[in-house]
C-alpha cells in the first residue's frame, strides 16, 4: 500500500490500516509519554490518545506529518494526565535511579587522565561495521537491554532521534524540552550505548545496567 | 586545544554537526592530529548503526490493542 492510499484509508477509519499504524508507533508513543507520566500510566495513556487519533482520523488535514500529529495527540494527552494527577514533582524526579549513568560517569572518571587525554588507547573492535554488530546475536541483546533500561527522556529522545531520524527541533516540541537538555540527555544516551558496546568488544561481556543480576539474565 | 575528554563530551555535537564553526575546526584539529579520539569517534559513529529496528509491535498485539481501541472509540 503507497502512502498516500494508506492515509486515505486511515482517513476512513479503515481497521486494517489503523492496525498498522498501531503496529508502527505504539512502543514510540510510549516512549514519548514515559518521561512525562511515568510507567504506572503510560499503557493508559497511550490507549486513550489512539482512541483520540482513532476518532480525529477523518478530520487530520495533513498540515504535519501523520507521525507528528500522533505524537502530538499523545504528548497532549500526557501532560493532561499529568496536570489531572496533580503531580507536583519535576519530570526527572519520578524517574528511577540508574545504574546505567553511574556506570558511564565512573567509566568516563577512569578513562581519562587528570590532564584529559586518555589512559590508555582504545582497543580496536572485532566488530567493526555495522553488519557486524547486528549480526552478533549476544551483542544484540545486550543493546536491547541497555535500551530498555535507559532513563525513559534519554530513551524518549534516543529512539526518535537516532532511530526514527526525526529532526531535533520536532523532539524539542514534542516532548516540550530545551534544545540545549535534549543535546545532553542524547549524548548521555549514546556514551552509555557506546560503553556497552564498546565493553562487550574488549571482554565479550554485556555491562548493562543494574550490575550482575540483569547481566545473568541476558544468558551470557 | 581540546583535551581528549571534551572530544568525547562533545562527540554527538560533532556528528551532528550542531558544533559552533569554532569548535568544529578545533575538534577537526584534534582529530587530525590524535589517532585515539579519530577511533572514538569513528566507533561512536559505528555504535548508533548497530541498534536493532524493533520498534514494532507484534501483529497479534497490534490486532488486539486496535480492536480494543476502536471499540472503546465507538461508545
Amino acid at each position: 500500500m503507497d502512502q498516500e492510499n494508506f492515509l486515505s484509508k486511515l482517513k476512513q477509519q479503515d481497521h486494517q490500516a489503523f492496525q498498522q499504524l498501531v503496529q508502527k508507533y505504539h512502543k514510540l508513543m510510549l516512549a514519548v509519554v514515559r518521561p512525562i507520566v511515568g510507567d504506572t500510566w503510560a499503557e493508559e495513556v497511550v490507549q486513550e490518545a489512539w482512541v483520540s487519533a482513532y476518532k480525529a482520523l477523518p478530520d487530520f488535514q495533513e498540515r504535519s506529518t501523520l507521525k507528528t500529529w500522533l505524537f502530538t495527540i499523545v504528548k497532549n494527552e500526557a501532560f493532561s494526565r499529568y496536570r489531572k494527577e496533580s503531580r507536583q514533582e519535576s519530570l526527572e524526579s519520578h524517574l528511577p535511579d540508574d545504574q546505567q549513568d553511574q556506570n558511564l560517569d565512573e567509566w568516563l572518571q577512569h578513562s581519562f587522565k587528570p590532564g584529559g587525554r586518555w589512559q590508555k588507547p582504545l582497543q580496536q573492535w572485532d566488530l567493526s561495521s555495522p553488519e557486524a554488530l547486528l549480526q552478533e546475536e549476544q551483542l544484540q541483546q545486550c543493546i536491547e537491554l541497555t535500551l530498555e533500561l535507559l532513563k525513559a527522556d534519554q530513551k524518549a529522545i534516543f529512539l526518535l532521534r537516532d532511530q526514527e531520524q526525526m529532526g531535533m527541533k520536532e523532539i524539542c516540541n514534542i516532548l516540550e524540552i530545551s534544545h540545549s537538555n535534549a543535546r545532553v540527555l542524547l549524548h548521555r544516551a549514546r556514551m552509555k550505548l557506546f560503553q556497552v558496546i564498546n565493553h562487550y568488544q574488549d571482554t565479550g561481556e554485556c555491562q548493562s545496567a543494574r550490575g550482575k543480576a540483569l547481566t545473568d539474565n541476558v544468558e551470557m | 586545544m581540546l583535551k581528549c575528554k571534551e572530544v568525547a563530551a562533545k562527540a554527538s555535537d560533532y556528528i551532528d554537526s550542531e558544533l559552533s564553526r569554532g569548535q568544529a575546526f578545533s575538534m577537526a584539529l584534534h582529530l587530525l592530529m590524535c589517532g585515539n579520539c579519530r577511533r572514538f569517534v569513528k566507533y561512536f559513529r559505528l555504535s548508533l548503526l548497530g541498534i536493532p529496528s524493533g520498534n514494532e509491535l507484534s501483529a497479534d498485539q497490534a490486532e488486539s490493542l486496535s480492536t480494543q481501541v476502536i471499540s472503546k472509540a465507538s461508545e
